[in-house]
């Protein structure tokens, strides 16, 4: 099964956030917990977390892209 | 709530220490005051070449840390208070600066200061900025931090951050300047930094401030952090996004052109043009080196074609480069 990972929306007005580090690469095996990237928006560092175990298939922007709120950022395939 | 009270003024350790109780004292909020020798404090994801005045800082040895939160480049000297507030986040909900700043408001309307709120986390008077801060968040805790200008060196602040006339690109997160003032100046009583951080503590606790003293064990470990992370020039200054850089300047009445590019700190292309002097050496001898105003300097010296050369001034050729 596969589920996508969004850019999350973190602040009442936040349009789009900084994705300011990617941890993981495409392949990259995943377990719960993980940081998958992190985004800065409005001077929060914010580290995203897997909620599964799976490994990470596609990776749809690179470090320092601006992705808008619901964007999906990767997808991962759920073992 | 846990008052935490820094026993260092070293940049190095005092971020450690922050990070130290981020990840391991969960149990409780904890508020931390913190005060560092000069040094500058970068956002987690700056890069360090696009923010810092890189001659200045190495000449005048200011230690350059880069913390965990995000936001822009900070001056920190005794003349400025730094507290931290760590405690319990709830993912649902939407970041907020409101819950750490306006406390921190109150107590300096309490002591006299007409402090106000900025933009979404600045605290300012009369529409001057005394306070920016940032934040961290990981799982279910946050780290907010903030910075109050009490008497600090603003003449020092404005010389150490960037001016360059050469063009950076990269994709990292810029500074916002401001205009700055010191709490002190706005003060009725002349009343010293020190006697400022009892008053807030104070204020902020009610006079009942519960302190959490950190013991030897825990300051080994901190002090491993400081020493294994944040002094190392890798995390300061090789963490940097890549960037490029071009810089026209002149040079033996004559123009020249350097184009670098920057890979973690390190110039992995060195383009150089110009009629009277020898391209060739410069980028030879420049490209794989770590873009550093005094190892750039050094690696001038020691090109054999260039000391022939009348009236060159080695430093005037280095600041062609930053």
């Amino acid at each position: 099964m596969k589920k996508i990972i969004t850019m999350p929306k973190l602040s009442a007005n936040m349009e789009s956030g900084l994705l300011v580090a990617l941890c993981k690469q495409a392949g990259d095996e995943i377990k719960k917990g993980d940081v998958l990237f992190e985004v800065e928006t409005e001077k929060v560092v914010s580290e995203i977390e897997s909620d599964e175990n799976g490994r990470l298939v596609t990776l749809y922007y690179k470090e320092g892209d601006n992705v808008k709120v619901d964007e999906i950022i990767a997808e991962i395939e759920i073992v | 709530m846990k008052y935490i009270e820094s026993i260092s003024d070293d940049v190095y350790f005092n971020l450690a220490l922050e990070e130290y109780i981020f990840n391991n004292l969960k149990d409780d909020t904890y508020f931390m005051l913190w005060k560092n020798y000069n040094s500058i404090v970068l956002g987690k994801h700056q890069n360090v070449f696009e923010e810092i005045n890189i001659k200045a800082i190495e000449q005048n040895n200011i230690k350059v840390a880069r913390r965990n939160t995000g936001g822009g480049t900070v001056f920190h000297d005794r003349g400025n208070l730094n507290y931290s507030v760590i405690t319990d986040y709830d993912k649902s909900t939407f970041i907020d600066y409101n819950q750490f700043i306006i406390p921190v408001i109150n107590a300096l309307n309490s002591i006299g200061v007409k402090a106000e709120k900025r933009r979404t986390s600045d605290i300012a008077i009369d529409g001057k900025k005394i306070s920016g801060s940032a934040q961290t968040i990981k799982g279910n805790r946050a780290l907010h931090h903030g910075t109050l200008l009490f008497d600090a060196d603003l003449t020092m602040l404005h010389d150490l951050l960037k001016t360059t006339e050469g063009k950076i690109e990269s994709k990292s997160v810029k500074s916002v300047r401001s205009i700055v003032t010191n709490i002190k100046d706005h003060l009725r009583d002349e009343i010293n930094i020190d006697e400022f951080q009892r008053l807030l503590i104070n204020t902020m606790f009610s006079g009942n401030a519960g302190k959490y003293e950190i013991n030897e064990e825990q300051i080994k470990t901190i002090q491993e952090l400081a020493e294994n992370k944040y002094s190392k020039w890798e995390w300061n200054f090789g963490v940097s996004p890549d960037f490029s850089y071009e810089k026209e300047s002149e040079i033996l009445c004559d123009k020249i052109n350097v184009k670098l590019f920057v890979k973690k700190g390190v110039i992995t292309n060195c383009n150089v043009h110009g009629n009277n002097i020898p391209c060739n050496d410069l980028q030879e001898h420049i490209t794989d080196s770590r873009y550093s105003y005094i190892n750039i300097l050094n690696k001038l010296k020691d090109i054999s074609s260039l000391k022939n050369m009348k009236n060159l001034n080695y430093e005037e050729l280095a600041d062609c480069f930053f």
